[in-house]
């Protein structure tokens, strides 16, 4: 090698070395210089003065996961409605009873078989300064009908289009009577129509404008989402000038978050982390029996559970109660029947299967199957709390009758793919929640054909729900909800009966804060202690 | 050296290759992306089919990833399902707070390392050697989890001298650059011990002693240059690591980089995102591991003529 070429090559290093310190290395440098000088300063616990009753700072919440969308009809996970709910507003509201009330719409009423009539709240105003009125409502019902996005198809069942009839009435059109359509407009958001068309769904949905008490103000991707109030709502001002939304996936650094202050709410705290919320000094536990079920279905087609003797055995055979005791510590509460409290129609007198083994053996006995026989159990694997133990705990107790289960777990994306794909045979795990509060949005999922995870379908669930949906009379749709969850629960037994999930929040000592039931969370009503 | 690099080059080009196909494939076998993308929804079957022709999932596999490379070729790696985006923005707009992240924790790394290294390598076998080669000992065997937990707890929740997690200002990111730095830090303080030892051992170091250089100078100006190129090379491949560390970091930390979008992305079940981030991942990887070697052949003249 000659002498030149060596020297050229040690400038070369040197040269390199310096465009890598120049790339990257100097930021990192002065991040963590200046990360650790600050850390010297101050802690980064949000003040939260005691007994004041204006608070001193944002409302700080942790949740989940972060949102891809705040355009409900594209995202409707629960968790970003939970965002989505505090800029947009619909038609209808949801009380924390579950019972449906009018919000934007002021009244509405079915006046001829394929037309409900709604009147609008007048003086309300979008954020971006639009009208709120006739033609905003029959440009959002055209959005709903027409999205490509989670909703698809959502809304198609319940109206078939809108008319303006004046500046603030609006006729939703039906195929036929829908008494479904009150309850569904809790889930009707309203959109700017100009603001919509000029940005479309993804630009919506990256810079929402709504009528909500907030208003967007900044979405900081990954980091966090900052609504600030919106000074022209029309309602009840609320209390918090701004909320930060932020997202930690991880369990514990969500309670991280609370113990430390930096947030003021969290939701999703695991059984084990339980505890640790409670013994914290600064923060609480805030748990309610979720309206989520979790239940299993039977593949009725053929075999054994064709049998309603059979299906019934399964139900008397497993310990739901001990296993709620025991796996659950206590933390989920018995299902029965498939409506809820606070919706039409709810029996509370309904009562569960009791653990009767000897009365499951007798039934197999009758059914001939004095010996019992093999089926596949499928479920999700921590797609649920406790899902794969659960499924275990089942199975060991259908054993105990001579069934002999075999698991099949299955991660939830290829399970879902298998199961609503396939219709597997045998004994599979589903899970449901109620998006509508009718009884209905579950047995729209679970009976009624054309759907995948319709295995309980058959002539008589789809006729009640047709019936049901037809009968604008409230008490007549109450006895027919009863009559078609008796026939299902007495008579049909698809299911075995399981349990409801219990959510969990964990919530700052300075705040009056109540959970919900349905995985929304109410910020408006928050009063400090 | 054209020849070593496109050697280099077609190579990188090979393993990226291989990983589009093998992420595809995986794919395949994970299930009906609509269906677990419509879960819990009330969409009915024939919805369902018609959103499978657009997302083109009802296409054999062999087409779906003829498109894929195709596209990707142009910088096109597919649109993610949740964000109705394309795949490649997304986690572009991620990238930066992984690679502060990464760089953070290696110059940590670094910085604690080197001296660490050289004190233990310049007096082996005394107690600053045990005390050196303890810490490498537990810098490596802890597992990242743990010890993001453990900082959290400490710092955060107890002492409260910095935020527990989310990137809301400069104190944020030392949590997270330490906990996904002390295995790095170990590695290498290891590595340059090991090194230094054996180029200390060198009969051109007894040479430089024997012509009455300093222990400094016979450190500085002889040894460590020589025993940088093992470190070289574990720095390089430690970037790589780092990247798969920063899946469990950034969790913890809620840190808004590619770590915490791959695991929601399987949350979510959006495998074109997913399979974007393996993409960029890998050509990471490829591109620092091509960066090593170019690297080593500048510094040593025998790989360049091999």
């Amino acid at each position: 090698m000659s002498k030149p070429e060596s020297v050229d090559s040690r400038l070369t290093r040197r040269r390199m070395l310096g465009r890598v310190a120049q790339a990257g290395v100097g930021v990192a440098l002065f991040d963590l210089t200046a990360a650790a000088l600050a850390a010297c300063s101050s802690s980064t616990a949000t003040p939260a003065p005691a007994g004041s009753q204006k608070p001193s700072g944002p409302l700080k919440v942790a949740l989940v996961s972060e949102p891809t969308s705040f355009e409900p009809s594209v995202e409707m996970s629960k968790v970003t409605l939970v965002q989505t709910n505090t800029m947009l507003e619909t038609l209808a509201i949801n009380g924390a009873d579950h019972v449906y009330k009018p919000w934007l719409a002021e009244s509405w009423n079915a006046f001829s078989p394929t037309r409900w009539r709604l009147k609008l709240k007048q003086g309300v105003k979008f954020q971006n300064g639009e009208p709120f009125n006739a033609d905003a409502v029959t440009f959002s019902a055209n959005v709903w009908l027409t999205t490509k996005g989670q909703a698809k198809g959502l809304f198609n069942p319940v109206f078939t289009g809108a008319e303006k009839v004046d500046d603030y009435t609006v006729d939703l059109v039906t195929s036929g009577p829908s008494s479904i359509l009150p309850s569904s407009l809790a889930f009707f958001y309203v959109f700017p129509p100009k603001y919509y068309a000029q940005v479309g769904p993804d630009g919506f949905g990256a810079k929402p404008v709504g009528t909500g008490p907030w208003r967007f103000a900044e979405w900081t991707k990954g980091v966090q989402l900052r609504v600030e109030r919106n000074p022209d709502y029309w309602g009840p001002k609320p209390l918090f000038d701004e909320i930060d939304f932020r997202w930690a996936p991880d369990a514990s650094t969500r309670v991280a978050l609370l113990e430390t202050g930096e947030v003021d709410l969290i939701q999703s705290v695991p059984p084990a982390l339980v505890d640790r919320v409670k013994q914290s000094a600064k923060a609480h536990v805030e748990a309610v029996q979720s309206l989520r079920r979790i239940y299993f279905q039977m593949n009725l087609s053929d075999g054994p559970l064709s049998d309603v003797r059979v299906r019934r055995a399964i139900n008397y055979a497993v310990d739901v109660d001990s296993i709620i005791a025991g796996l659950f510590k206590g933390q989920a509460y018995r299902d029965k029947g498939f409506n809820d409290i606070g919706l039409e129609g709810y029996q509370p007198d309904l009562k569960p299967f009791t653990y009767d083994p000897a009365q499951a053996r007798k039934l197999l006995a009758d059914a001939g199957y004095p010996s019992g026989f093999p089926v596949t159990l499928w479920h999700t694997v921590g797609r649920y709390v406790l899902d794969k133990e659960a499924a275990q705990a089942i199975a060991d107790q259908l054993g105990k009758v001579g069934i002999n289960v075999t698991l099949m777990g299955l991660e939830s994306a290829a399970y879902f793919s298998k199961v609503n794909g396939e219709r597997v045979p045998g004994i599979n795990l589903y899970s449901s929640a109620p998006l509508f509060m009718n009884a209905l949005s579950l047995g729209l999922q679970a009976f009624q054909p054309g759907r995948g995870s319709a295995y309980d379908a058959n002539d008589k669930t789809a006729a009640f729900i047709t019936a049901i949906i037809g009968e604008l009379d409230a008490q007549k749709r109450a006895d027919l909800y009863r009559q078609f969850e008796n026939y299902v629960y007495n008579d049909y037994v698809p299911w075995l009966w399981a349990w409801h999930q219990q959510d969990v929040y964990g919530a700052s000592n300075r705040l009056n804060w109540t959970a919900r039931s349905d995985e929304l969370m109410e910020f408006t009503a928050i009063t400090l202690k | 050296m054209t020849k070593f690099l496109a050697r280099r080059l077609m190579l990188s080009f090979v393993v990226l290759a291989g990983v589009s196909f093998v992420s595809s494939g995986m794919m395949l076998i994970a299930g009906d992306p609509v269906e677990v993308m419509l879960e819990g929804t009330t969409t009915s079957d024939a919805d369902k089919v018609a959103l499978r022709h657009e997302f083109g999932f009802d296409r054999p596999f062999l087409v779906q990833y003829a498109d894929f490379a195709t596209g990707a070729l142009k910088g096109d790696l597919g649109r993610s399902l949740r964000f109705h985006q394309p795949a490649l923005g997304i986690v572009m707009d991620r990238l930066p707070a992984t690679l502060r992240l990464a760089v953070a924790a290696m110059l940590l790394a670094v910085l604690v390392a080197v001296p660490l290294g050289i004190v233990s390598a310049s007096r082996p076998n005394s107690w600053v050697d045990y005390g050196a080669r303890l810490l490498a000992l537990i810098g490596q065997s802890v597992p990242l989890y743990w010890l993001g937990i453990v900082l959290v707890l400490l710092f955060a929740v107890t002492l409260g001298w910095f935020p527990s997690a989310g990137d809301l200002d400069l104190k944020s990111i030392v949590l997270p650059a330490f906990t996904l730095g002390l295995y790095p830090t170990a590695r290498i303080a290891r590595t340059l011990r090991a090194s230094l030892l054996e180029v200390l051992s060198r009969e051109y170091i007894l040479t430089a002693r024997g012509k009455g250089l300093s222990n400094l100078t016979v450190l500085s100006r002889h040894a460590l240059r020589n025993a940088a190129l093992p470190v070289l090379t574990v720095v390089g491949l430690q970037f790589g690591a780092l990247l798969g560390g920063a899946v469990v970091t950034e969790t913890i930390f809620a840190w808004p980089g590619l770590g915490l979008l791959s695991v929601q992305a399987i949350s979510w079940r959006d495998l074109p995102l997913l399979r974007a981030i393996v993409m960029v991942a890998a050509a990471m990887l490829v591109t620092l591991n091509l960066a090593t070697d170019v690297l080593y052949a500048y510094v040593d003249p025998r790989i360049r003529f091999s």
